[in-house]
């Protein structure tokens, strides 16, 4: 499939957009987990009030997703 | 159920030769949440009645012996608990007899392996005859290199024992003791290792150790005999929790010489059988009076379906007793999210099943796995109106498509965040009600609303091309800002971005169910694809489809859930909610059960 560069390099931005937002959320939650873990260890109850925080940077990811699908929008529409 | 349930603080006041029959009635009653007395004003805390300590002193013995023979299961009512403590005696002191025994029986075990496996025991020499001599000294242990030419060398006046061994030798060396200093240099350079010879003849301690094994394998056979107690140890267990909880209670009391005070929480409406029990229990002398106090713990009362989602806020933190129990409204609006996140009608039957199944296995989860069963009951609805079963789309023109529809997805998710995040406010607006009034209460959570309304009316009005809609928009939030600001203070201004970021956040309703649907279609395509290649590679077909399904769906019950349940704590709770409540637990609690 021969497309024009133009559109490639939205592709490109499109993959970026994601994997900028994926590289956060996994820097952050990788902290909050380990903390998370080792609270659990020390009281099971905290296992729910653990999880939930460890996931609340998923909206990077999410703002990422977003971000990426508005980028293909354009390149479909310019196409 | 709207709002917690209202408390009662009560104190009860009664002479001590009542404080028995007070407590059982108490303990019956299940309804008193105490508040510890502290000390102070003329008050003690009172003494723990005289069966107490033997109670705690066989629960101490029960408990180790349910802990160390393992037993596991549910107490049944134990009718008498006298003839049960004297049933409990004598096993308690064979239970005893036979640990101290084969604890040390093991300990002796131990001690008789090293012995056997000493790698000093076929030196040919036995015992300790010869460790004290007036003129001779010996260096008994292991070296790591052959010593005799050394030992030749400076003198011929040894005697050495060898015994190669796979990375060092055993030896023992007699030397005369002026030679000792110089011995020692050598064995060191040796890398020499001290070692004991062992007490017993390697034979000897071989046979004592079957002997000792033997010894331990009956021993823990009678301990394992006494498994045969378990159910019992298991009620009396439970019974004698009671009745220790009882014994202690008066320590919970304030207490003088003649009365004694208790003071708790009751649910307001049971006041009346409050007294009425207690004043049968003690014979009318007693008096009941109602305080006016300001914390009670909080008892959330839902009807029976509804009562599931209590898990959820027992998770975050519980409300205090003059908000608003948001349990009903997340009822509906969390399975709405997992439904639409999910969204497929095959993930959400099997969901179901499993959700059914697990809860005959694990009765003690069932809270939250009937949580995600009506979350499942949702995403099957929401699999119809987007036409998705396990990823495949098999309706032609569905309602939604989440793959195509991209616009129309998000702006769904977008107006859903609007609705959701404006009913926060709405509910702050009325839990403020109750303490500001109605002004301060717009001032606080009505200008956001405003806000949302002036910025709504400012775009339609720039697209329109309406200078009176756009005039109109731009004063409604001028307004809303100063409003605001007078309300809240003049720092809640930076949070005005955050009102876009959280309604954006509803975003990932499409985002998660966009993923989930993609990963289910690529698994199928790839399947589809090794179909068509027929024969062999249809087995691969089916692998490929069980395996990424079976994933794609421990995903879509793990992200929706997760995601849903932080759009409520976040987003949602942000904007009204406080917490901070604590748990309501009645004096009684361990109700005999049958």
């Amino acid at each position: 499939m021969v497309v024009d560069i133009g559109i490639g390099l939205l592709g490109l931005g499109a993959g970026l957009a994601i994997a900028g937002g994926a590289i956060g959320a996994g820097i952050a939650e990788k902290e909050i987990g380990a903390a998370a873990i080792g609270a659990m260890t020390e009281k099971e109850e905290m296992f729910g009030k653990g999880l939930m925080l460890t996931v609340i940077p998923e909206t990077l990811v999410i703002f990422g997703l977003v971000v990426a699908i508005l980028i293909m929008g354009m390149a479909g529409g310019a196409a | 159920m709207i709002r917690p349930q209202k408390m009662t603080k009560v104190r009860i006041i009664s002479p001590q030769s009542y404080v028995r029959n007070v407590i059982e009635a108490l303990y019956d009653l299940q309804i008193l949440h105490i508040v510890d007395f502290k000390k102070g004003e003329g008050f003690d805390i009172g003494q723990p009645m005289k069966e107490a300590a033997v109670y705690s002193q066989q629960l101490i013995d029960i408990r180790s012996a349910i802990s160390r023979l393992g037993i596991t299961g549910e107490p049944v009512y134990l009718r008498n608990i006298k003839d049960a403590q004297k049933k409990f005696a004598p096993i308690n002191k064979a239970f005893k007899s036979t640990v101290i025994k084969l604890d040390s029986l093991k300990a002796e075990e131990n001690r008789l392996m090293e012995e056997a496996t000493n790698p000093l025991a076929n030196l040919g020499i036995t015992c300790d005859r010869i460790l004290a001599y007036k003129t001779l000294v010996s260096f008994i242990g292991t070296v790591k290199v052959p010593i005799e030419q050394k030992i030749s060398s400076v003198t011929q006046d040894y005697i050495l024992m060898q015994n190669k061994l796979k990375k060092h030798i055993a030896f023992a060396l007699f030397v005369p003791r002026t030679l000792q200093e110089k011995a020692k240099e050598i064995l060191n350079e040796a890398g020499f290792s001290e070692g004991a010879l062992p007490g017993l003849k390697k034979e000897d301690a071989e046979a004592k150790l079957t002997e000792v094994r033997k010894e331990i394998d009956a021993l823990q056979r009678n301990l394992d005999s006494l498994k045969r107690h378990g159910q019992f140890l298991i009620d009396c267990e439970f019974a004698l929790t009671q009745l220790n909880e009882k014994a202690e209670a008066p320590l919970r009391f304030g207490s003088s010489r003649s009365t004694f005070i208790a003071t708790g929480w009751i649910p307001a409406d049971k006041a009346e059988q409050l007294k009425q029990n207690l004043n049968k229990a003690a014979r009318k002398k007693l008096h009941v009076e109602l305080l006016p106090a300001d914390d009670p713990p909080t008892v959330l009362h839902n009807p029976k379906v509804v009562d599931n989602f209590e898990f959820l806020l027992n998770l975050y933190s519980l409300p205090r007793h003059y908000e608003i129990d948001p349990t009903i409204l997340m009822f509906i609006t969390f399975p709405l999210f997992f439904g639409f996140m999910l969204g497929d009608v095959g993930y959400g039957f099997i969901t179901l099943i499993l959700m059914l199944l697990l809860e005959r296995k694990f009765a003690s989860a069932k809270p939250l796995l009937r949580i995600i069963t009506i979350a499942s009951l949702a995403s099957i609805a929401f699999g119809f109106v987007f036409g998705e079963a396990f990823g495949y789309e098999f309706v032609k023109h569905p309602i939604l498509n989440r793959v195509h529809d991209i616009n129309t997805m998000m702006l769904v998710s977008v107006a859903i965040g609007i609705v959701h995040v404006n009913l926060g406010f709405v509910l702050g607006f009325i839990n403020e009600l109750k303490h500001h009034g109605v002004l301060q209460s717009f001032f606080r959570k009505g200008s956001w609303v405003s806000l949302q309304i002036g910025i709504a009316l400012l775009g339609f009005g720039y697209f329109r091309h309406s200078p009176m809609l756009q005039l109109a928009g731009g004063a409604a939030v001028l307004i809303s800002v100063l409003m605001i600001i007078k309300g809240e203070g003049m720092l809640r201004i930076v949070e005005l971005p955050s009102l876009v970021s959280n309604i954006l956040s509803y975003t990932r309703l499409y985002a998660i169910g966009l993923a989930s649907v993609s990963l289910a279609s690529i698994f199928n395509k790839m399947a589809s694809g090794l179909f068509a290649q027929g024969g062999f590679f249809i087995i691969f077909g089916v692998l490929i489809l069980l395996v990424g399904h079976t994933v794609n769906l421990l995903l879509g019950i793990l992200g929706p859930f997760l995601h849903s349940v932080r759009l409520h704590y976040v987003e949602f709770f942000q904007k009204f909610y406080e917490g901070g409540g604590y748990l309501y637990k009645p004096f009684g609690l361990l109700k005999n059960k049958g």
